[in-house]
């Protein structure tokens, strides 16, 4: 009524995500992945409801141990075109945009929304404090030439980054003070693509590169 | 009644002989076909037995299954990789293009690969292996490289060359995707032979074997487009 287009329903309080605009066929896709996702969470998300409330799970989960991992329950995975606020730092999940980011190296900061869709793909992100040594980027790099691993500057003003290099998959994140360390090998291997991700499998590449 | 009289009377006749004659033959050779059928079927027991077991221990003992260094497990890691990348050039390719023939070609690719890279990770997952590794690729073919440097598997294009094809739309996009995928096929079909003819596992060289005659007749195939779309002016 009055609505031509039917966007009444997009207007939010929220500061919606600064991200390019798409096209006809990507947001027909990405209405029938979230449609999808509908259905699929209305046949079969009773088993995650009993398991563990949303809002506690994610109040056990402030502190961060360097160099250990830490796991975490991820409550919630829906798309959104929002800015998001996620109980860890950086995020290992959550609601996050339609649009994913794309795996490889960046040193601009990528925004969190579309990193924590990568994740639910499988992929590792590796977030880093920008003005570390030229060595340690150079060890990230490296790691971010890998199969399903992208690796950026996180931004100060998403939160402070509680290490300098910060492993992050899934429910999953391992904090440390400086590369190289078996235990980032073992969490690469060990969380990247792994079954504990929503969607391992699903693609790294065809998403967004947007920076920052 | 007869009948029965005359059997009791040849009974007690072959029992009489049986005396006569010494140690009777037919008992010890009674009691040999017992023990021969007895240990018949223990035998037949046991070797079900340590069949069964075999087959269970190559179901569930993970030290049967392709190791970490095995071909099997490096060509299942890898291949996917590679495979991601010829989807994520057709997938581009589709994006940028209206022939219908091009982009039939690139949903084919896409979808197969897609396919076969399920396969791929599902064996990593029976193996217990980690479907990714933070070593260079291509050490199962016996690749050696210095501790950090770059390895590119064979065909794979670079960053800038997937970023000019995300660049480009329509003919140039079309002559780029059939260079660039030509080439990966070419690598593809290097990598898949070696996994032919020397993976452990019937199933890895079964399909490393389909891999190598589709991709074969595939870059056949894109060949002839580009030379038919793209000849270089005579001259």
């Amino acid at each position: 009524m009055g609505d031509p287009d039917g966007r009444a329903a997009k207007i939010s309080p929220v500061t919606p995500l600064p991200l390019p605009r798409r096209s006809l066929a990507t947001r027909a896709g990405a209405l029938a992945l979230v449609l999808a996702c509908a259905l699929a969470a209305a046949a079969c998300g009773g088993d995650d409801d009993e398991t563990t409330d949303p809002a506690s799970a994610f109040e056990t989960t402030t502190s961060i141990v360097i160099g250990q991992v830490q796991t975490f329950d991820v409550p919630s995975r829906n798309h959104s075109d929002e800015v998001q606020s996620y109980p860890q730092t950086p995020p290992v999940g959550g609601d996050h945009a339609p649009v994913w980011q794309n795996c490889g190296f960046y040193d601009k900061p990528i925004f969190k929304e579309t990193g924590v869709h990568a994740l639910e793909h499988g992929a590792v992100w590796i977030t880093y404090r920008a003005d570390l040594p030229a060595d340690q980027i150079g060890l990230i790099q490296t790691y971010a030439q890998q199969p399903y691993t992208l690796a950026s500057p996180w931004d100060p003003a998403d939160g402070e980054l509680p290490a300098p290099v910060v492993f992050s998959a899934w429910g999953a994140q391992l904090a440390l003070e400086a590369l190289p360390d078996p235990k980032a090998d073992e969490f690469l291997t060990t969380y990247r693509q792994s079954a504990a991700a929503p969607e391992p499998g699903a693609p790294c590449t065809g998403g967004v590169d947007v920076t920052k | 009644m007869d009948l029965d009289l005359d059997e009791d009377a040849d009974l007690g006749q072959d029992v009489d002989l049986d005396l006569d004659d010494g140690p009777p033959d037919r008992s010890p050779l009674r009691f040999a076909g017992c023990l021969g059928v007895g240990t018949g079927v223990a035998l037949v027991v046991v070797l079900a037995a340590l069949l069964a077991g075999v087959l269970i221990g190559r179901t569930f003992d993970r030290s049967s299954a392709p190791g970490e260094d095995s071909v099997d497990v490096g060509f299942a890691r890898d291949m996917s990789a590679h495979h991601a990348q010829a989807v994520e050039i057709a997938e581009l390719l589709r994006d940028r293009s209206d022939d219908e023939d091009l982009r039939r070609i690139a949903a084919d690719i896409a979808l197969t690969q897609q396919a076969q890279i399920g396969q791929m990770r599902g064996w990593l997952d029976i193996w217990d292996r980690p479907p990714t590794s933070v070593e260079p690729p291509m050490g199962w073919m016996g690749h050696e490289h210095e501790p950090g440097t770059v390895v590119r598997m064979p065909g794979m294009a670079s960053d800038d060359e997937i970023a000019a094809l995300t660049a480009t739309r329509g003919r140039e996009a079309e002559r780029l995707f059939l260079e660039l995928m030509i080439r990966h096929h070419q690598g593809g079909v290097e990598m898949a032979s070696y996994a032919a003819d020397h993976a452990s596992e019937r199933i890895v060289r079964t399909l490393a074997g389909g891999m190598v005659e589709a991709q074969t007749a595939e870059i056949s195939q894109l060949q002839d487009l580009l030379d038919t779309r793209f000849a270089e002016p005579a001259g």
